[in-house]
C-alpha cells in the first residue's frame, strides 16, 4: 500500500448510493407496524377486562357471595362455596409449595450459587415451571385420587402447590440476588452463623421483594383450572370439616374455576351469568394483587 | 497482641460451660439449616422424576395393551376401541404455530418498540400492560374466546371465504366461529406476554456502545435493531420462542373451550373442529370409564409432557446462551 | 507501509522547525472541515458545553484534550449527533459542514453519519463475522455486487492496516479478534463507507501499548485522506498524533492552537498547568 492511493476508494467501480428515502420509509413503516403492536396488545387486554367486568358486573350481590349454587336450573343462588373453597385449596397449596420454594430459593442464592448441582436444580425449576398445569392435574389424581378411589381437595392442593413451587423458587431466588454481597458477608464478619446472617439479616434486607414474590406465587395459582379437573373437582357445597364427603381430604370441594367451566358452557343463561360474576371475582383478585403488589413494591424502590 | 487474646480467652472463661453448649449448638444448626435448604432445593427436582415415575407407570396399561397403535390411529374413540392420539397431536401443533405465526411477530415488534422507540416511562406503562395478559386466567381467556371472538369470527370467516383466499381450501367449510382458528388466535394472545417480555429484555441486554456504533454508521433505528440488535439477541429471542412455544403446547382450558372437541378425525381447515392433547384430556377425561381408557389418557399427558419438556430444555439452552454471551446472571 | 511512515514524516518534519507564528497563520488559512460556533450542549437542565467555538481543520489530526469530565466526548458526539439517541440530551449553536449546519432540522442524519464516522472508547465489532462487519456501512449506504464489495472490502481493511491479519479469518466472528485488532476493525468497518470525518472517541484506552502504537501510526496513515479528531486523555497522544490541539476544561474550550504551540508554549495558565501535570 502507499500513500497517493490513500484518498478516494481503490475500486475502479464508482459507489452507487442507495436511496436514504427508501430506508427512511421502511424504518417509519416498522416504527408504526411496532406502535400498532403494542397498542393491539393493550387493546386486548382492555377489551378482556371490559368484558369480563361488564358481563360479570349484573351478577355480584350480596347473595352471590352469601349463597351456594342453585339446583338444577333453578334460579338464584350464588357462589359462596366456590370462593371459600377456590381460598381454601390456593392456601393449602401455599402452605406446601412457600417454604419449600422459599428455603430452596435461600439453597441456591445462598449456597449453591454457580455450583454444578445449584445450576441443574435452577434448570430443572426453569423445566418445571413449564410443565402444563393438566399434567400436575394427572400427577395429583395418580398419587392422590386413583389409590384413594375418591376426589378430595387434597389433591387439588396438591397439584396447585406443584405449580407454585419453582414459581416461588425462581421469583425468590431474585430477590435474593439482589441484596447486595456485602451485606452478605459483613454479617459472617460479625461472626453470625450462616443460618442466622441469612435469616436475620439477608432474608430480613429482601423482605419486601420476598413478600411480592409470595404474593405473586399464590395468585399465579388461584386462577387455575386445569389442576383441579380430576382432582378437587368441583361441588355445589360448603366445605365442611376435614375427612367427611364434604370435607377437606375426603370429597370434591367446590372452587370459582371449575365451577366457572362448567356454568359457562352451559346452556342456562342464569348460570352463564353466574360464571361470569365468578369470572369477575378471579379477575378482580388477580389482576387486582398484580397491580397493587407492583405499585407498592416500586414505591419501596 | 498475643496478651489481649489471651486477656479475653481469660476473660471468657467464666462461663466457659456456656460458650461450649452454644458453640456445639452451633456446630449443629448450620448444617442442618444447609441441609433443609438443600433438601427444599431438590423437592423439585424430585418432584420432576415422581412426575415422571408416576406418568410412566400409570400409562403402563395402555402402553403395553395398545403398543404403537395410538400413533398411528387417528381417532379417540374408547367406545370403539380406538385409543388415536394423531387428532390430538395434530390440533396441539397446529393451534401452536398458527399462535406462533401471530405472536412472535408481534411479540418482537411490540419488544422493539419498548426498547428502541419511547420514553422508558411509557414503555414501562405499556410493557406492564401486556405482561397483565399473562396473569389472566387461562379459562377467562377460553370464555372471552368463546363469548367475544367466535362471534367475530362467524361474521369475517363468510367474508374471508368470499375472497380469493377462501379459495385456497384452508377457509372451507361452514364458518361456525369455533374451531383450530379461534383457538390458534387465543394461544396468539397468551404466549404474547412471554415472548414479549423476555425479547424485550434479551434486546435490552445489548451492549450501548454496540448500538451507538451501529447508529454511527448512519443505520436506521429499524436497520440497527434488525441487522445488530437482533443478532446480538438471537439466543435469547430463540430461547423465549421456545418458551412461548412450550406454554402453547400444553395450554388446556382455553383450547378445550374452542376447539370444539372432535375426537375422531383431522380437521379439514382452519375453520373445522378438532382437538388437542390437553383438550382431549381434559374433556374425555370425565367419560373415561374402564381403567385402560384412563390409561391410554395418561399416555397422551406423557407424551404432551415428554414434547413441552423437549421444548421448554431447548428453550434453557437457548437462554444460557444468551446469558453467557451477554455476562449476565439474571 | 514503510513507505507511508516516512512520507508522513517527512511531510511533518519541517512543520516543527518553523517558527509558531508564522505556521499559526499558515494554519489559519487551511480550509476547515468542521466550523463549530457558539456550542451549548444539555444533559436535561445540566449544562455541559458553554458557547464553544472550534476550527477543525480538512485532512489534519485535531485532539481534544482535557480532565476527565470536561466535555471532550460530549463536544465531538455532537458532530455526528450521535446524542440524540438519548431523549434528555440537546445542542444548540451552530456546527457547519460542508456550508450546512448540521444542527440544524433537516438534517439527513444517515446521510451524516456517513460522512462523519466515529470509533468508539471500547471496540464494538457488531456480532457478524470480519467480512460483514466491514461490509455493514457499505451494504446499507451503497449498491453493490458481490465482487464490488468484496473489492470494497478488502481496500478497507488495507487502508486500515488490518488485511494481513485478518485475510485468513474474513469468515470468523469479529468479536473472535483481540482487542487491538478489534478496534482497527471498527475503524475499518467506519471507513469503507466513505467518510470524509472520522471521530475517535477516546479509542486506546481500552486496549494495549502495542496496539496503542499501531492505531497511532495507522491515525497518521489516514490524516492524507480523512479529517481525524480524536479525543485523548493521553497528553503525549495528543502531542504524538494530532497537528491541532483544544484544551477543555468545565465544558470550556480554554485554548486551541498548533498541538507544538499548545504543548511548547501555552498561553493561558490552566493549559500550563494541566499541560504540565500540575492538575488533572
Amino acid at each position: 500500500m502507499s500513500a497517493d492511493t490513500m484518498p478516494g476508494p481503490l475500486s475502479a467501480v464508482p459507489l452507487r448510493p442507495r436511496s436514504v428515502a427508501r430506508r427512511r420509509v421502511v424504518d417509519r413503516l416498522v416504527t408504526s407496524l411496532a406502535w400498532l403492536a403494542a397498542a393491539f396488545g393493550v387493546f386486548i387486554m382492555g377489551w378482556i377486562v371490559v368484558t369480563v367486568v361488564g358481563r360479570g358486573i349484573g351478577a355480584i350481590n350480596w347473595a352471590f357471595f352469601t349463597q351456594s349454587p342453585p339446583a338444577g336450573a333453578d334460579l338464584g343462588g350464588g357462589l359462596g362455596p366456590c370462593i371459600v373453597g377456590t381460598i381454601v385449596l390456593t392456601g393449602f397449596a401455599a402452605v406446601i409449595g412457600i417454604p419449600i420454594g422459599f428455603f430452596g430459593a435461600v439453597y441456591l442464592s445462598e449456597f449453591g450459587r454457580t455450583g454444578r448441582i445449584a445450576t441443574a436444580i435452577r434448570t430443572i425449576t426453569n423445566v418445571v415451571l413449564g410443565v402444563p398445569s393438566i399434567i400436575a392435574g394427572l400427577f395429583a389424581y395418580a398419587i392422590l385420587v386413583k389409590p384413594l378411589h375418591h376426589y378430595s381437595g387434597f389433591a387439588g392442593s396438591v397439584a396447585l402447590a406443584f405449580i407454585m413451587l419453582p414459581v416461588m423458587t425462581r421469583a425468590a431466588e431474585d430477590v435474593l440476588n439482589l441484596v447486595p454481597n456485602e451485606l452478605r458477608e459483613s454479617a459472617l464478619a460479625m461472626g453470625a452463623p450462616r443460618w442466622r446472617a441469612t435469616l436475620g439479616v439477608i432474608v430480613r434486607s429482601a423482605r419486601a421483594g420476598l413478600i411480592t414474590s409470595t404474593i405473586l406465587a399464590v395468585v399465579r395459582v388461584a386462577g387455575e383450572t386445569a389442576p383441579l379437573l380430576f382432582t378437587a373437582l368441583s361441588s355445589p357445597y360448603w366445605l365442611n370439616g376435614l375427612f367427611g364427603p364434604s370435607g377437606f381430604f375426603g370429597g370434591p370441594v367446590a372452587n370459582l374455576t371449575k365451577t366457572i367451566y362448567d356454568y359457562s358452557t352451559s346452556p342456562y343463561q342464569h348460570l352463564q351469568q353466574l360464571a361470569w360474576g365468578g369470572a369477575l371475582v378471579i379477575i378482580v383478585a388477580v389482576l387486582g394483587t398484580n397491580v397493587l403488589v407492583r405499585l407498592v413494591f416500586q414505591r419501596g424502590k | 497482641m498475643r496478651t489481649r487474646e489471651a486477656d479475653i480467652a481469660g476473660a471468657s472463661g467464666g462461663g466457659r460451660a456456656g460458650a461450649r453448649l452454644r458453640r456445639s449448638h452451633l456446630k449443629l444448626a448450620d448444617p442442618a439449616f444447609r441441609w433443609l435448604t438443600i433438601l427444599c432445593a431438590a423437592a423439585v427436582a424430585l418432584a420432576m422424576i415422581a412426575l415422571t415415575g408416576v406418568l410412566v407407570g400409570n400409562s403402563w396399561l395402555a402402553i403395553t395393551k395398545l403398543g404403537l397403535k395410538p400413533l398411528h390411529t387417528v381417532a379417540w374413540a374408547p367406545s370403539i376401541g380406538s385409543y388415536g392420539a394423531l387428532s390430538s397431536l395434530f390440533g396441539t401443533f397446529v393451534t401452536t404455530l398458527i399462535a406462533m405465526v401471530i405472536a412472535v411477530p408481534l411479540a418482537l415488534a411490540v419488544a422493539l418498540l419498548l426498547v428502541e422507540l419511547v420514553h422508558p416511562v411509557l414503555s414501562r406503562v405499556i410493557g406492564t400492560t401486556i405482561e397483565m395478559l399473562a396473569a389472566i386466567p387461562s379459562i377467562i381467556f377460553g370464555m372471552w374466546g368463546i363469548f367475544v371472538v367466535v362471534p367475530i369470527l362467524q361474521k369475517v370467516e363468510p367474508w374471508i371465504q368470499s375472497t380469493p383466499l377462501g379459495r385456497l381450501g384452508l377457509f372451507s367449510g361452514p364458518p361456525i366461529g369455533i374451531g383450530i382458528l379461534p383457538a390458534g388466535i387465543i394461544l396468539a394472545l397468551m404466549v404474547l406476554p412471554f415472548i414479549t417480555a423476555v425479547s424485550r429484555d434479551v434486546l435490552g441486554m445489548v451492549p450501548t456502545v454496540v448500538k451507538e456504533a451501529g447508529f454511527g454508521m448512519g443505520s436506521t433505528t429499524f436497520e440497527v435493531t434488525r441487522r445488530i440488535s437482533f443478532r446480538y439477541a438471537l439466543s435469547g429471542i430463540a430461547g423465549a420462542v421456545f418458551l412461548g412455544l412450550g406454554r402453547a403446547l400444553g395450554e388446556t382450558m382455553a383450547v378445550a373451550f374452542l376447539l370444539g372437541g372432535v375426537f375422531d378425525r383431522l380437521p379439514h381447515s382452519l375453520l373445522d373442529q378438532g382437538t388437542s392433547i390437553s383438550a382431549t384430556i381434559a374433556l374425555q377425561f370425565g367419560e373415561a370409564t374402564k381403567p385402560l381408557d384412563v390409561s391410554a389418557l395418561i399416555e397422551l399427558g406423557l407424551i404432551l409432557f415428554l414434547i413441552t419438556m423437549v421444548f421448554q430444555l431447548v428453550a434453557q439452552v437457548w437462554l444460557a446462551r444468551a446469558r453467557r454471551m451477554t455476562g449476565s446472571r439474571a | 507501509m514503510t513507505e507511508t511512515t516516512t512520507d508522513r514524516s517527512a511531510a511533518v518534519a519541517p512543520r516543527i522547525e518553523v517558527a509558531t507564528g508564522q505556521r499559526a497563520v499558515e494554519f489559519d488559512a487551511l480550509p476547515s472541515k468542521l466550523s463549530v460556533r457558539g456550542l451549548d450542549f444539555f444533559y436535561g437542565k445540566e449544562q455541559a458545553l458553554f458557547g464553544n467555538t472550534l476550527e477543525i481543520k480538512e485532512k489534519r489530526v485535531t485532539a481534544i484534550i482535557g480532565p476527565s469530565g470536561c466535555g471532550k466526548s460530549t463536544h465531538i458526539r455532537t458532530f455526528n449527533r450521535i446524542y440524540e439517541l438519548y431523549r434528555n440530551q440537546r445542542a444548540t449553536g451552530e456546527i457547519w459542514f460542508d456550508g450546512r449546519n448540521i444542527l440544524a432540522s433537516g438534517t439527513d442524519l444517515l446521510d451524516l453519519r456517513r460522512r462523519i464516522g466515529m470509533i468508539f472508547q471500547k471496540p464494538s465489532p457488531f456480532p457478524m463475522t470480519v467480512f460483514d462487519n466491514i461490509a455493514y456501512g457499505l451494504r446499507l449506504h451503497f449498491k453493490l455486487s458481490r465482487s464490488e464489495l468484496a473489492d470494497h472490502v478488502e481496500d478497507a481493511l488495507k487502508r486500515a492496516a488490518l488485511w494481513d491479519e485478518v485475510k485468513h479469518k474474513l469468515k470468523e466472528p469479529g468479536l473472535a479478534l483481540s482487542g487491538g485488532q478489534q478496534q482497527r476493525l471498527s475503524i475499518a468497518r467506519a471507513i469503507a463507507a466513505e467518510p470524509e470525518v472520522i471521530l475517535m472517541d477516546e479509542p486506546c484506552s481500552a486496549i494495549d501499548p502495542v496496539a496503542t502504537a499501531k492505531i497511532e501510526e495507522l491515525i497518521a496513515q489516514l490524516s492524507s485522506a480523512y479529517t481525524i479528531v480524536i479525543v485523548t486523555h493521553n497528553m503525549q497522544q495528543a502531542a504524538r498524533v494530532s497537528d491541532y490541539t483544544a484544551f477543555f476544561f468545565e465544558g470550556r474550550i480554554v485554548e486551541a492552537g498548533l498541538t507544538t504551540q499548545i504543548f511548547e508554549n501555552p498561553q493561558r495558565k490552566q493549559t500550563e498547568d494541566y499541560i504540565t501535570g500540575r492538575f488533572s
